[in-house]
């Protein structure tokens, strides 16, 4: 049962790893092959939020107790998320790249709203390191991460959707009610999704673990 | 005239994509064992300073 979930996700990745190299996909202009890319680069983002959601609930229910491990769990799950974002922001670019023309845009306000949200959380861990007190720290951090939290569901799911965007499902671009119309990316998609939220939280388990030991050690 | 979109047929027909494939199964494997090795180093210590 322990392991369950972790030898879910390997299976999960490594059936999009191979299936989605694959599957026939739709035959589009400019997208080509590359369209495969929503199997790899989108997961990773859905592992990013759904870390930054598990940040969230521990914050909160850091604020709730004086418990230190919640804090520390906030801390873990944001790093990890952290993590995800960085190979996030990299495919990302290389897609633009191919396919928009460009390593960068400052025209989608997808693009700028990850980079300010990556900016909230590294904030974030600024602020945690110059705290020494640790329950003053645990509080302080917590009420920090729900407003970051918030902050970057506006910069990202928000915003992008009120003004043009690149991206499907934003600024009135199609997403996936078109690629729903293809059950062939449906069937690597979602795996791929549910593999990397459970991989992100293997990563975060073992994190805990290792605060855990840190912890028993110092005190 | 619309000329259909162009994919990565001719690398599909040749068989070279199984090599892709088995490339990056290999490269995810070989993380997955050595994250699975780190947990094992973790679960010692844990033991270890629960023991104490």
């Amino acid at each position: 049962m322990k392991y369950s979930y972790k030898i879910l996700s390997v299976i999960l990745i490594f059936y999009t790893l191979v299936w989605g190299l694959l599957n026939p996909v739709p035959r589009l202009d400019i997208l080509n092959e590359t369209i495969r890319n929503v199997y790899y680069h989108v997961p990773i983002w859905f592992a990013m939020l759904f870390m930054m959601t598990v940040s969230l609930i521990q914050s909160i229910r850091a604020l709730t107790n004086t418990d230190l491990t919640n804090d520390s769990k906030a801390y873990n799950a944001a790093l990890v998320g952290f993590f995800f974002s960085l190979p996030g922001l990299a495919t990302g670019s290389i897609w633009a790249k191919f396919t928009w023309g460009t390593w960068w845009t400052f025209q989608d306000p997808k693009l700028n709203g990850v980079a300010i949200s990556i900016l909230i959380y590294l904030a974030y861990f600024i602020l945690r390191f110059s705290i020494d007190d640790e329950l003053k720290r645990a509080r302080i951090s917590a009420v920090y991460n729900v407003f970051a939290f918030v902050m970057m569901n506006v910069f990202i799911m928000i915003l992008p959707r009120l003004t043009d965007s690149l991206h499907p499902g934003n600024g009135g671009n199609p997403a996936f009610a078109k690629y729903d119309l293809d059950s062939n990316m449906r069937m690597v998609f979602y795996p791929a999704v549910i593999g990397w939220i459970f991989f992100s939280y293997w990563l975060f388990e073992i994190k805990n673990r290792i605060s855990f030991i840190k912890n028993k050690i110092d005190d | 005239m619309s000329s259909e979109p162009q994919m990565a047929d001719a690398f599909r027909e040749d068989g070279k994509i199984y090599v892709v494939i088995t490339v990056i199964g290999l490269i995810f494997l070989a993380l997955v064992f050595f994250l699975i090795y780190i947990e094992r180093k973790v679960k010692k210590i844990e033991d270890k300073v629960n023991g104490l």
